[in-house]
């Protein structure tokens, strides 16, 4: 749109503007006019300054106690809207700032301390919870050695329950006059258990090894650990006719050392 | 823009009170008297004065002054209050409401506080013809559009505008001749002082 200050300033929407008669459009476009040319804004501001002269001319004292009613509603505004820390004096605002900034430092540090000390829980319980998982492994495999151990009980509690199982005293040949086994036979199940605790520990380097006899041959049923306080299987040999158990080199031998059969049974 | 002028603006964007402290001194009689005229209570003038104050303190912040000075600002506050409260149904109910235009300038009959200034208001009444003055009581004070007073007096808007210039024109007039006389006055004093300081 061209503008032309000359025939603005004629058409009279400055006094309407001043005396707030014009309508949106109308106030555009004055206030357009007034940011381009400095003398349409002096000019409103001259009628301005005219109008408020002349809304002065109808000043009236009001009580003396009115002032002191606005400033109390400030003052008790004022006091309600502190705790905000916005609505307030520059004096009392620098205060307030001090006492935000300390305010905010003291929860920083709280934050701090708390994160600190949530952070070293946090070690302390994964430590925590590396052992327990540690020992909770130890106990699982404890258990299922147990459990397995337990199992091997049964077994061989039901074996020696059974019927069938008989147990065969395998005494000192002489050569070692306190040596002494028990096997527990059974020729229905085709199991034999030697109870190997009364037998002396073999020396270093040494192994007790059982021998089943079979028509006058001599056939391994197997090594037995001499440390062990517990009944140990060995093979089952048809036809066994007795049970012999001779000391051999470590890892056992083909054919027994005769010369060294610590004890021995019929079946 | 005077120092004092600045010095305000600055202590309200800041929501200082001491800022409104000031403004009263300045404006609350003219706000007073302007909200009298209006609503033709003391009561509810004193009221809407000090809506105006804590409200000016309120959005002190937001106050710009290119959009207009300190008294245009607190006078459309007070101007649009006393409007909101003569068009209330309360106000109307309690029969307050009367045509302001229809009576005469009888502020005296308001208040017994007067202004000096009342003084310049004879003045002014005496210099500024009936049927401009009550244009620009009728716009200004009152809010009514160019329409609604066109309706009220009775008369065609063209009439309303070009009454509107001339009421305007005059009121320019009449306070610019005042400052000619007051610079009369004060002239030879001024010349005089300032004389006598340089021969000091």
């Amino acid at each position: 749109m061209r503008m032309d200050k000359e025939n603005f300033l004629k058409t009279g929407l400055l006094e309407q503007y001043v005396l707030g008669l014009t309508d949106e459009k109308e106030t555009e476009e004055v206030e357009r006019y007034a940011e381009a040319f400095p003398e349409i804004k002096a000019e409103i501001e001259s009628m301005r300054k005219a109008v408020d002269d002349y809304a002065r001319q109808y000043a009236v004292m009001p009580p003396e106690e009115l002032k002191t009613r606005v400033m109390e509603e400030i003052d008790e505004k004022e006091a309600y809207s502190q705790p905000q820390g916005s609505l307030r004096g520059r004096t009392e605002r620098s205060n307030g700032g001090r006492w935000g900034a300390w305010l905010a430092r003291g929860i920083m540090a709280t934050l701090i301390i708390l994160s600190l000390s949530f952070y070293q829980s946090k070690v302390a319980a994964d430590r925590e919870y590396e052992v327990l998982s540690r020992e909770y492994r130890a106990f699982q495999q404890e258990c299922s050695r147990r459990q397995a151990q337990q199992e091997k009980l049964q077994e061989v509690y039901a074996f020696l329950k059974n019927e069938h199982t008989t147990p065969i005293r395998l005494l000192s040949t002489g050569l070692v006059a306190e040596a002494e086994a028990v096997a527990y036979f059974n020729e229905a199940e085709k199991k034999v258990f030697i109870n190997p605790t009364l037998l002396p520990p073999p020396p270093q380097g040494k192994a007790y090894q059982i021998w089943a006899d079979v028509a006058g041959e001599m056939v391994s049923m197997g090594l037995i650990d001499g440390h062990s306080k517990e009944l140990q299987p060995v093979a089952f040999i048809d036809g066994t006719e007795s049970l012999n158990i001779t000391l051999e080199p470590e890892g056992g031998s083909k054919e027994p050392t005769v010369t060294l059969l610590y004890v021995n049974g019929k079946v | 823009m005077d120092k004092k002028e600045k010095h305000i603006i600055r202590l309200l964007n800041r929501q200082d009170k001491r800022a409104i402290s000031l403004l009263y001194d300045d404006f609350a009689p003219t706000l007073y008297g302007i909200a009298l005229r209006v609503v033709r209570s003391e009561t509810i003038a004193q009221d809407i004065v000090q809506e105006t104050f804590v409200k000016a303190w309120m959005h002190g912040k937001s106050y710009d002054r290119s959009k207009g000075t300190l008294f245009t600002w607190l006078l459309n506050i007070t101007r649009n209050r006393a409007i909101d409260v003569i068009r209330s149904a309360t106000f109307r109910q309690s029969g307050k409401i009367q045509p302001m235009d229809s009576t005469v300038f009888d502020n005296e009959r308001l208040s017994t506080h007067q202004n000096t200034d009342q003084i310049g208001l004879r003045k002014i009444v005496g210099s500024l013809e009936e049927k401009y003055r009550i244009v620009i009581d009728l716009a200004y004070f009152q809010g009514f559009t160019q329409q609604e007073i066109s309706d009220h007096l009775d008369i065609p808007p063209g009439t309303v505008k070009s009454r509107v210039r001339i009421a305007l024109r005059e009121l320019r007039k009449f306070f610019e001749e005042q400052n000619i006389i007051v610079l009369w006055i004060i002239a030879p004093w001024l010349s005089n002082s300032l004389g006598s300081f340089l021969l000091v």
